[in-house]
């Protein structure tokens, strides 16, 4: 008996390998599995305060790039503004001030931390519940989309990055009305590939690919990419295209959360088979 | 014997500290990633208890985990980068549990040319592989394993280079 206790004493260490490998396994797929996020409650707070203190420093490296994105996103918005309109003569013109209102709007944020070299990336900002941020709520920069709130902590956010390998973006060619999606081919961080594009229609290289507003996370028109490369082979049903991203993810800086102000009433409409599935798997997911 | 176990401490909280504050945030070419956190269990001394090697190695891959987001992915590589040394020094006869009478230090000047590079060999291609697999699952492709090999070359560079920080 005793040199069988010896035997288990001296062979315990694979018995200890073995547990510790299935807890690690088990923080591994309980975080991983499919749209999951890194990180709940505590460890979100954890990260976020110890990377929020290194990215001040961070920061300083790309200080170039953030103002030559902010200088175009300024300009794209001083085309919008009343100065730059000429009144429509009145007399012909019944002006109806109801006729738009507000249906999005945004919430400027910094990125703590953002991922771009695995499979499954991740982004972490600055803002969180406080701030009245949601999961499913949009992410998108001052060119280009960035991904989809995942998991909120009271501070900070987690956001599935678009380079993702269970990624879907709904987009559309930006000269036709098809729809297909968008989603992460895992190989560079500025390439990304979209689907569903009927064989008969005619893609030109350089088309701008915009998001297409039907995901109810986007708004629609934002341009995600343009396209490189047509993949297909002659007899498929659809085509496969190469998109460029129009902002490395490497360089990323601020970007915007973008809040529906519909979206409540859309989520107690949209039940069942209606409902768009990552916005139902990420409601789900907060419920348990 | 008692500093021995201080200087594994701030290593442990050196190289976590470094890797995820520093390391995992500096994007390399070619997507290749480097590990730092993997020397600290490169660098355990032989002779110490098995059971306290592979718990040293969890809570090192879980402490890099928390700081980067990759729950389970480090913790998991390096039990069993632990995992592998705990073999290598049973099944090993030079360096094996009889064969040492004290906890040392294994490091290139102790352990000679041709037994270090095999032990950090198989050390560090284990962490890497097991966190590639994790990380890339079912998107494993050819260049995944170019990008882990690279990695583990880069760590194996590292580690031949820290020899002098460890070996005080």
């Amino acid at each position: 008996m005793n040199a069988f206790w010896q035997i288990i004493k001296r062979h315990a260490y694979i018995g200890l390998f073995v547990v510790l490998m299935l807890v690690s396994l088990q923080l591994f797929f309980r975080h991983h599995d499919y749209q999951q996020s890194m990180v709940h409650g505590f460890g979100l707070e954890l990260q976020g305060g110890m990377n929020a203190s290194t990215q001040r420093i961070r920061q300083l490296f790309y200080l170039r790039k953030t103002n030559a994105a902010l200088q175009a996103e300024n300009a794209e918005l001083r085309a919008l503004i009343a100065m730059s309109h000429v009144p429509v003569a009145e007399a012909d013109t019944v002006v109806n001030d109801s006729l738009y209102r507000q249906l999005y709007t945004y919430l400027p944020a910094q990125i703590l931390y953002n991922s771009v070299d695995l499979k499954n990336n991740y982004l972490l900002l600055n803002v969180g519940s406080r701030d009245g941020v949601f999961p499913g709520m949009a992410v998108i920069a001052p060119q280009g989309i960035v991904g989809i709130v995942k998991d909120v902590s009271s501070h900070f956010a987690s956001v599935l990055s678009i380079l993702h390998s269970q990624s879907k973006v709904s987009v559309r060619l930006s000269s036709e009305a098809y729809s297909g999606s968008l989603y992460w081919d895992g190989r560079a961080s500025d390439m990304v590939e979209m689907d569903e594009i009927p064989s008969h229609v005619v893609v030109r290289k350089g088309e701008k690919v915009v998001t297409s507003g039907y995901s109810l996370f986007f708004p629609a028109g934002i341009e995600v990419g343009r396209v490189v490369d047509v993949l297909s082979k002659p007899g498929d049903e659809f085509q496969r295209l190469s998109v460029r991203l129009v902002r490395d993810f490497k360089a990323l800086d601020r970007v915007y959360v973008v809040k529906n102000l519909d979206r409540m009433e859309l989520d107690s409409l949209m039940t069942g088979d209606m409902a768009v599935w990552p916005l139902r798997q990420v409601a789900e997911e907060t419920e348990e | 014997m008692r500093t021995l176990v201080g200087k594994n401490i701030i290593r442990f909280i050196f190289l976590v500290l470094l890797q995820g504050l520093v390391i995992s945030h500096i994007p390399l070419p070619l997507h290749l990633q480097l590990f730092v956190s993997v020397l600290f269990i490169l660098f355990l001394p032989f002779g110490m208890r098995a059971w306290l090697g592979l718990l040293f190695g969890f809570l090192c891959g879980l402490c890099v985990d928390t700081l980067t987001g990759t729950w389970g992915m480090h913790a998991a590589a390096a039990t069993t980068a632990a995992f592998v040394r705990e073999l290598y020094t049973r099944f090993n006869e030079r360096y094996g549990r009889e064969a040492e009478t004290e906890t040392v230090t294994p490091t290139l000047s102790r352990m000679g040319l041709p037994d270090f590079s095999a032990y950090a060999a198989m050390v560090i291609l284990s962490y890497h592989i097991v966190f590639f697999a994790l990380d890339a699952f079912q998107l494993w492709d050819f260049t995944t394993f170019g990008i882990m090999l690279g990695s583990a070359l880069l760590c194996y560079v590292c580690a031949f280079l820290s020899q002098k920080w460890f070996a005080r």
